[in-house]
């Protein structure tokens, strides 16, 4: 048995795992992965697609950050397309139909080709010394001494998978659970609880009728999710829509009760925003259709995967209430769908950093934190990643603030929020929305990243080009255009700055004289259209942005004001039991966190501030 | 030092047959004991007479002292109030006593600062009881009582709920439907929904105005037709020369309104132009006014004579009729409620008097909802109705941009965060309790 010593324990090799592990390994300090299943190493385990409403703009904040999602995304595309479009600006969204297959093996490449040794177990406990987390111990008892430990357990931690009545512990389907981690952390301490989520079924392509379906397909000029992408021609392969009808409704209905969900044999939590097709029937009785969306699981694959019939219910009645939707008359099964119930821990146990508050050195990421998504977990695992190898080579760690980003704001909601549902990212959370566009990614986050280090030179470079370039197009714009150019363009009479022009609701940046939009030819034309498009976003929404940055300030002035962690909130008079409650187990570190902490009303709010102001005063540290 | 004690007279100053003076803080109870002179500890909610020294010992009078135990006291601290003889002196000597045993005096409004902070009430419950205080008649008192429950607070939150359901249909189109062709459907809710909630928000700025009056007093209302005797009538109650009395019909062509104190009570007089038939131009806009005046009246006095019929299709809550010039006629068929005086003279002035503040006390019946009492409440609301008019302008392009107007909704609702002291910073505080005056 080999004794292990090393600097970072990477447990689980999903989506956040697998950026954890590889940005360790970018830092250079000495990086292991334990899991289960090596084979299932950066598996996408439930929809073939990356990025969407929100997460897009999620994956390239980890592209900028220095995650590999992004890369490994655009090689193994089948399908890209802007969400949103005719919504605004702000909200478009990447999103990508991804070959599963092709993910997988790109991702567990990237680590073969990295320093990061993968072994094969389980891991039951965490070795302590003091109050920092000091290594693991898996099921072989074999012991791994460690400065940093990073827990990325998926589903995994006491799963169970239901099928109509039918119960199976498995972390997924077909693979094993991880059991005892739980009652481990809960005996160090930590407070867990139960979240379920569910998949659809996996259909045969040569099951269905494909007639009877309608086309979906991705963009003509499709946008890459990473930067360091430079040619981009990725294959549009389509998928198909399809609606359900009000004879499987009924069916649905009928069978109501052998779903695990209804019959009260899941304890579990389940996401609101993605609801199982059995909610969706009985919490919107009128509608008498759903979109279905027919998603091919890889190029030319066989296995079809059924987007909007996520399901629990018996797989008889699965394959019942499909068989009588036109185009599936005959469907068959590779899989049914099924619900999934796991521990997760609640994040506000965490800092803003992700590592826990209690135990130095351990950092918790993705659905152990009671997330859903693949994004939002490479998003966690990206920042444990990074906060772990900071924290080995004895450097400040990376705080993303929401002003700067999705991911800021993610975590900023995790260990605020009470998690009454597996979080999802929307654009919605973002308060700062307007500023925080896909497309201008580099401006917000390019400096965190060199700062702590987390990006590769030669994407620096590039970055730090376009930041340059459009700061260059947004001075150029202030630039006048003679009477007779804007003439051709709109009617104002008088010469005036092209950003005037620009604003104007019937222009584009397009129609303006081809000398504004000058762009260095070593940017590829994808990034040249970003680029000349954010400008243009920046200008039409300059006031809002203004307002924007406005309230930005004024968040930030709360950020600054500390709260002390051993704070005795019960002594503070004036605050209520619940907010007493509440502050003394989130221990906020400020005070606009302790501002956005669920349950505390205005007065709270006033009491605390008059406190933290009055304290900072008497310590001279305003 | 935010737990200092602090002392204040609690009834206004002058002569009165009673004041209230309070204490509120860690020390109320020692500090009240020394003005007694007595060591025993109170119990919460005691009340009892106790003779009242100045600091050389010496009895300067006494008083019924009522003990309120923290938290339950009006400032969540340890408060006692002493109602003593309202002799400015003695008020004086015993406050002085006060702050010879450690109290210091209270700032404006500080007691409901200290309310507030310690979470006995919300920042817009808070300014209610400024308002409160200062406010002068029955009626304002009634509507600012119904505010410190809460109802402005539930009126803006009625608002806020609107405004939440039109941009969760948006938030749904941004971050959940992939479909494009329910945005149409979308926008067109979103329109009606934000249209519903721009008149709630008028309907509260407009309260403002009525708040204000109610707040500064009564207002009394005279009408009738042209030279009934209104502006004698008005004349003779405010014993001052103020409106033009003439012969020719319809001279008083617009208002003129007076402030008199009838019984203690605030009096706003308002002599109308003449209601008739047949309007000339130049009076139609003074009539038009009257019509106005009547609807914010509490009471209206309805004149008639031997010669002129009482007006009557109109439409008040609250109406006296009054027989004038009855020193040329004397109405023998005078109905039960009917007041029969002579303006000229000044005969059965006195009576019109009672029924007068008879009627006015009873009015409890302000027809409009909920008041917003305070200017800051007013901006609040205006600012949300102006996000929301612009959020209605986005709303009619052609393509409209729902993300901005997603933001315009957001910052609508933060204006109303902002009325339920949700996003209050401390120079906001500051100005709303310094505009208190003393005593709450
Ligand atoms: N004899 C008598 N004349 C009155 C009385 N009240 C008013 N008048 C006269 O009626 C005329 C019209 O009065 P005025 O107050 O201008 O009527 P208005 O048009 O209703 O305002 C004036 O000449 C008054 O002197 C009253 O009680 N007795
Ligand atoms: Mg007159």
């Amino acid at each position: 048995m080999k004794h292990h010593r090393v600097d970072v324990v990477v447990v689980g090799g999903g989506h956040a795992g697998v950026e954890a592990a590889l940005i360790c390994d970018h830092y250079k300090i000495k990086t292991l992965l334990i899991t289960m299943d090596p084979s299932a190493i950066g598996r996408m385990s439930c929809n073939p697609a990356i990025g969407g409403l929100a997460k897009g703009q999620m994956v390239r904040e980890i592209d900028v950050l220095g995650g590999q999602m992004a890369a490994t995304t655009d090689s193994s595309g089948i399908q890209f397309k802007i969400l949103n479009k005719k919504k605004g600006r702000a909200v478009w969204s990447p999103r990508a139909q991804v070959d599963k297959r092709c993910y997988e093996k790109l991702v567990l490449e990237k680590i073969k080709k990295s320093s990061v040794e993968i072994i094969t177990g389980e891991v039951v406990s965490l070795l302590y010394k003091k109050n920092r987390v000091a290594g693991v111990t898996l099921r072989s008892l074999e012991q791994i001494y460690s400065k940093t430990v990073i827990l990325t357990a998926g589903t995994f931690l006491s799963g169970t998978i239901h099928i109509g009545e039918r119960k199976i512990n498995a972390g997924r389907m077909g693979e094993e659970r991880a059991e005892g981690l739980t009652q481990h952390l809960e005996s160090a301490g930590f407070k867990s609880g139960r979240l379920k989520t569910g998949t659809p079924p996996r259909l045969n392509r040569k099951s269905i009728n494909w007639s009877k379906a309608d086309l979906s397909l991705g963009d003509t000029n499709p946008v890459p999710f990473s930067y360091s992408t430079k040619t981009f021609n990725p294959t549009n392969e389509p998928c198909h829509t399809l609606y359900s009808n009000d004879e499987s409704h009924q069916i649905i209905k009928k069978n109501r009760d052998r779903s695990p969900m209804f019959s009260g044999d899941i304890g579990g939590v389940g996401p609101r925003y993605c609801p199982s097709i059995e909610d969706k029937v009985f919490k919107f009785p009128d509608r008498d259709s759903h979109l279905l969306f027919l998603e091919p699981e890889w190029t030319n694959s066989d296995q079809i995967y059924l987007n909007g019939f996520s399901t629990s219910l018996p797989e008889e009645t699965q394959i019942e209430s499909l068989r009588v939707i036109p185009g599936l008359e005959n469907v068959d099964f590779f899989r049914p769908g099924y619900a999934i119930e796991y521990d997760f821990f609640p994040p506000s146990q965490l800092k803003n950093t992700l590592e826990t508050k209690d135990v130095s050195g351990l950092f918790f990421a993705g659905q152990m934190n009671g997330t859903s998504g693949y994004e939002e977990a490479a998003a966690q695992g990206l920042v444990c990643g990074i906060n772990a190898s900071l924290k080995v080579l004895g450097k400040e760690q990376l705080v993303l603030t929401r002003d700067s980003s999705y991911i800021g704001v993610m975590i900023d909601d995790l260990i605020t929020k009470d998690t009454l549902e597996p979080y999802r990212m929307f654009t919605s959370r973002a308060e700062f929305r307007l500023a925080l566009r896909y497309s201008n990614t580099p401006d917000r986050l390019l400096e965190k990243a060199v700062e702590c280090g987390s990006i590769r030179k030669s994407l620096e470079d590039l970055l730090l080009s376009v930041i340059k370039q459009k700061q260059n197009m947004r001075e150029g714009l202030g630039g006048s255009m003679a009477p007779d150019e804007i003439k051709k363009i709109t009617h104002l009479k008088h010469s005036a700055p092209a950003k005037d022009v620009l604003k104007r609701n019937e222009v584009s940046i397009w129609d303006l004289p081809k000398r504004y939009l000058e762009y260095p030819p070593e940017h590829p034309a994808w990034l040249v259209n970003d680029t000349i498009y954010d400008v243009e976003s920046d200008i039409k929404y300059e006031g809002y942005i203004k307002r924007c940055i406005v309230e930005m300030r004024s968040l930030r002035k709360n950020e600054k004001i500390k709260l002390q962690n051993d704070l005795n909130y019960g002594a503070i008079p004036g605050l209520s039991s619940e907010a007493i409650e509440k502050l003394s187990t989130i221990k906020p570190e400020n005070l606009g966190q302790a501002m956005r902490v669920s349950g505390i009303t205005p007065s709270d709010m006033a009491v605390l501030a008059i406190h933290a102001v009055k304290e900072s005063v008497s310590r001279g540290t305003t | 030092m935010e737990n200092q004690t602090i002392v204040s007279q609690a009834t206004p100053f002058g002569y009165s047959s009673i004041a209230v003076i309070r204490l509120s803080g860690e020390h109320a109870f020692l500090f009240a004991s020394g003005l007694a002179n007595i060591s025993t500890p109170r119990k919460h909610l005691e009340s009892v007479l106790l003779p009242i020294f100045d600091e050389g010992g010496k009895r300067i009078d006494s008083g019924i002292f009522t003990f309120f135990k923290n938290p339950r006291s009006y400032t969540g601290e340890d408060v006692v109030e002493i109602s003593c003889h309202g002799n400015p002196l003695i008020v004086k000597m015993i406050l002085n006593h006060s702050l010879f045993l450690g109290a210091r005096l209270a700032e404006p409004g500080e007691y409901t600062k200290r309310a507030f902070l310690n979470g006995k009430m919300s920042l817009s419950q808070a300014e209610s009881v400024g308002a409160l205080i200062a406010s002068k008649s029955k009626n304002a008192i009634y509507y600012n009582n119904k505010n410190i429950e809460g109802a402005s607070t539930e009126s803006i939150n009625t608002i806020k709920e609107g405004l939440i359901s039109a941009l969760s249909a948006i938030e749904y189109e941004l971050d959940i439907s992939e479909e494009e062709d329910t945005l149409h459907k979308t926008v067109s809710n979103v329109v009606k929904i934000l249209n519903n909630n721009n008149l709630l928000c008028r309907s509260l700025i407009s309260s403002f105005d009525a708040g204000v009056a109610y707040s500064s007093g009564f207002r009394v209302v005279i009408i009738g037709r042209p030279n009934v005797g209104k502006s004698t009538l008005m004349n003779a109650l405010v014993g001052l020369n103020r409106s033009i009395v003439s012969d020719a019909a319809g001279t008083t062509r617009d208002t003129v309104t007076h402030d008199l104190i009838i019984d203690g009570y605030p009096i706003t007089m308002i002599d109308t132009a003449g209601v008739r038939e047949v309007y000339d131009n130049i009076e139609a806009e003074g009539v038009q006014r009257t019509t106005c005046e009547m609807g914010r009246a509490d009471i209206v006095l309805s004149l008639y004579s031997h010669d002129t019929k009482p007006v009557d299709n109109i439409d008040v809550k609250k109406q006296i009729n009054v027989y004038n010039k009855a020193d040329l006629h004397k109405n023998k068929k005078l109905s039960g409620s009917d007041i029969c005086i002579s303006a000229l003279h000044g005969t059965g002035l006195e009576k019109l008097n009672k029924a007068l503040m008879a009627a006015l006390l009873d009015v409890g019946s302000f027809s409009g909802d909920v008041f917003i009492n305070t200017e800051r409440q007013k901006q609040s609301v205006m600012s949300c109705e102006s996000s929301i008019l612009k959020s209605l302008a986005l709303l009619k392009k052609e393509n409209p941009v729902v993300e901005i107007v997603a933001y315009e909704i957001k910052t609508a609702i933060g204006s109303l965060d902002s009325f339920l002291g949700k996003t209050t910073t401390d120079d906001i505080l500051n100005k709303v309790f310094s505009s208190f005056c003393v005593g709450k």
